[in-house]
């Protein structure tokens, strides 16, 4: 066993530390304030090359690795939330599917200016009715004049607002359930397409999220992504491991970014005639959470690697994505309460660590759900080995 | 005219590590590194020469142990091919005069016709290797130098120098060695092809007999005997009350603390 990171990736860590620290981190404030997209930022990073992280080096990506794209989306999330949502969704989910199963004239009119930022891409998954229940998917795709026509509203969906392009989930035949779905691409512009309400978050400011209407939207049948229809979900889980174990790494950036400011503050503050630093129950709190982040930024890296090795892993990334998440809370929390009062006020960070650790709770899979599917796996596990 | 332009590079410890006094002869020092300072903005000044001038060949050369290597990686990311990484562990603790002189050593037998450091490193400020290598090169030396423009076709050099109070411009002619000075570039955030290549470079090392350095080379002839802690802020007082009544309690507090009789 090894648990070091090569020194190449410790360099890649390194360079992707100092574009945050230079790019982003002088905007957190306010990005987080206004809650605006921020595009000029959006333009400076694409710039750089990082939203063709996994994709070919001739669409002008950069075909990195699975643990290369890991520590870039820890890091990333070291910024701001908001903006590291609107970034690994253009990256992994908004173009995953164009990239896999594109035609080489989709790839050449979406994927290449997507990898150059110029345009923004988005993957509808969730329903006001079905997030994490994606067989109760209720936008339709009928087959008709050789293409399809789709039907139906999708919410929540991140760059949904400001998207060029989208990759729809919808149902072929409601009978089917998880069956019967498939991805379909969608390009602003297509009649039919509009924009619905935006959503004003809690916290993830910056990542703009809101409904998109699909009503009688016709496109090609070269815009079925995949083979045949009906394998939507097959595909979609080969996704979901990635999406989960990602939002494990930004859990875990946002719990050290919290805690080392509480850290920092606690080191500073004094109360009773000295630093708050040297009173044990402060002390445990930085205990604990140590213990905590460290197993799930273990957990997130060796289901990160099972991914790479191509080891089924689907139950890891799950595990992965709950202990890191629920741990990001814990974090945030005692991170506030080290704060004290001052962390009720907004000009202070732990708030903002707060609002945003919520969001990290429901993408990749509600924890209820998830817990749902865990308690099954394991007991079935216990049937097994009896 | 082809220019060719050496950069001399260091990796020092993260402005964000800590560092602390632990002992006497101990250092504490937190395991984060980076390229230093000065050093990247001479990086990014030779990649600005070489847009001007595009015939221009860059070199960047750091000595030192593993750690170097990080800092040549960080010179391919931004932009630099070709690397050279010289020197072992056992330099890393020897003084600026060991390192001036192997990086004479690899640096002389290619000519350059300019060579760039920071003008101080990020850990030790001790600003020496630059003019001990321009001294052992015979080159003429400018520290602190803002702004730099080269005539590669007459061999000359204007350059603005930055001293207490006051600015110089000198003119003279090629080959020169000078220490960068905070505006004289601007180092760019690397684009990710380069950070891939970078990750993905061959950095061999030369080891300092293959140079022609002896042991006696590499000896300092400065002895570090021993670290002290520097001396903490005192207490710092806000005075609360409104004008007039604070020039009262500045008074009383002079009085009180025996500044004042």
């Amino acid at each position: 066993m090894d648990f070091k990171f090569t020194e190449e990736q410790e360099f890649f860590r390194a360079t992707v530390k100092d574009a945050v620290n230079r790019l982003i981190k002088p905007k957190i404030q306010s990005i987080d304030e206004t809650d605006d997209f921020p595009m000029d930022l959006w333009k400076e990073f694409a710039s750089l090359g990082y939203l063709g992280l996994r994709h070919p080096e001739i669409y002008g990506g950069m075909e990195a690795d699975v643990m290369t794209s890991m520590i870039f989306y820890e890091e990333l999330a070291r910024g701001s939330c908001g903006f590291a949502m609107a970034v690994t969704m253009q990256i992994l989910m908004g173009t995953y599917f164009i990239g896999r199963f594109g035609s080489e004239e989709i790839k050449q009119r979406v994927l290449v200016p997507a990898i150059r930022g110029e345009k923004i891409g988005t993957i509808c998954f969730t329903e006001d009715q079905s997030g994490s229940d994606l067989g109760g998917t209720r936008t339709t795709a009928v087959e008709k004049d050789g293409g399809y026509l789709i039907n139906g509203r999708k919410n929540w969906i991140t760059n949904g607002p400001i998207c060029d392009f989208c990759t729809v989930m919808a149902t072929v035949d409601p009978a089917k359930g998880m069956d019967g779905l498939s991805f379909f691409l969608v390009e602003k512009g297509t009649e039919g397409f509009s924009n619905g309400q935006v959503i004003h978050k809690l916290g993830s400011h910056g990542s703009v999220t809101g409904e998109l209407i699909f009503d009688n939207v016709w496109v090609p049948k070269e815009n079925l992504l995949g083979e045949g229809p009906g394998n939507g979900i097959k595909y979609s889980m080969d996704i979901l491991n990635e999406v989960r174990v990602m939002t494990a790494l930004n859990a875990c950036a946002i719990a050290d970014a919290a805690m080392n400011d509480a850290r920092d503050y606690a080191l500073k503050r004094e109360a009773f005639g000295k630093t708050i630093s040297k009173y044990q129950l402060i002390r445990s709190k930085f205990a604990d959470h140590w213990a905590w982040y460290e197993a799930a930024r273990l957990m997130a890296y060796r289901a990160a690697w099972m991914i790479q090795e191509a080891i089924a892993c689907q139950h890891e990334c799950m595990l992965a994505k709950m202990l890191a998440t629920e741990m990001c809370q814990s974090a945030v929390d005692q991170a506030c309460r080290i704060y004290g009062g001052n962390s009720f006020a907004m000009e202070y960070a732990p708030q903002r660590y707060f609002r945003d650790a919520r969001f990290l709770l429901f993408g990749g899979g509600c924890h209820e759900v998830l817990q749902n599917t865990l308690g099954a796996a394991f007991l079935r596990k216990g049937s097994a080995e009896r | 005219m082809t220019l060719h332009c050496v950069v001399c590079i260091k990796q020092v410890p993260d402005h964000e590590a800590v560092v602390r006094v632990e002992s006497e002869q101990n250092l504490f020092i937190e395991d984060r590194y980076i390229c230093s300072f000065y050093d990247e903005i001479a990086i990014e000044a030779a990649l600005r020469i070489k847009k001007d001038h595009p015939d221009t060949r860059i070199t960047a050369i750091s000595a030192g142990g593993r750690r170097a290597v990080e800092a040549l990686r960080r010179a391919v990311a931004m932009g630099i091919d070709e690397v050279f990484h010289v020197g072992d562990e056992s330099i890393e603790s020897a003084g600026s005069m060991a390192i001036a002189r192997v990086l004479a050593a690899k640096i002389g037998p290619m000519k350059p016709d300019l060579v760039m450091c920071g003008k101080q490193a990020g850990d030790d400020d001790m600003g020496a290797v630059g003019p001990m290598l321009a001294e052992l090169l015979g080159m003429v030396h400018a520290n602190a130098v803002l702004s730099l423009e080269l005539n590669p076709q007459n061999q000359s050099f204007e350059l603005d120098r930055k001293t207490e109070g006051e600015i110089w411009r000198l003119r003279g002619s090629l080959p020169l060695l000078i220490g960068v000075e905070k505006g004289l570039a601007e180092p760019h955030v690397p684009v990710v092809t380069r950070v891939m290549k970078a990750m993905k470079a061959k950095i061999e090392n030369e080891p300092v007999s293959k140079l022609g350095i002896g042991d006696h080379d590499i000896e300092s002839g400065l002895q570090r005997v021993r670290y002290l802690q520097p001396p903490v802020r005192g207490e710092v007082r806000m005075l609360q009350a409104e004008f007039p009544e604070n020039v009262e309690e500045l008074v009383r507090c002079l009085q009180d603390n025996g500044v004042l009789s």
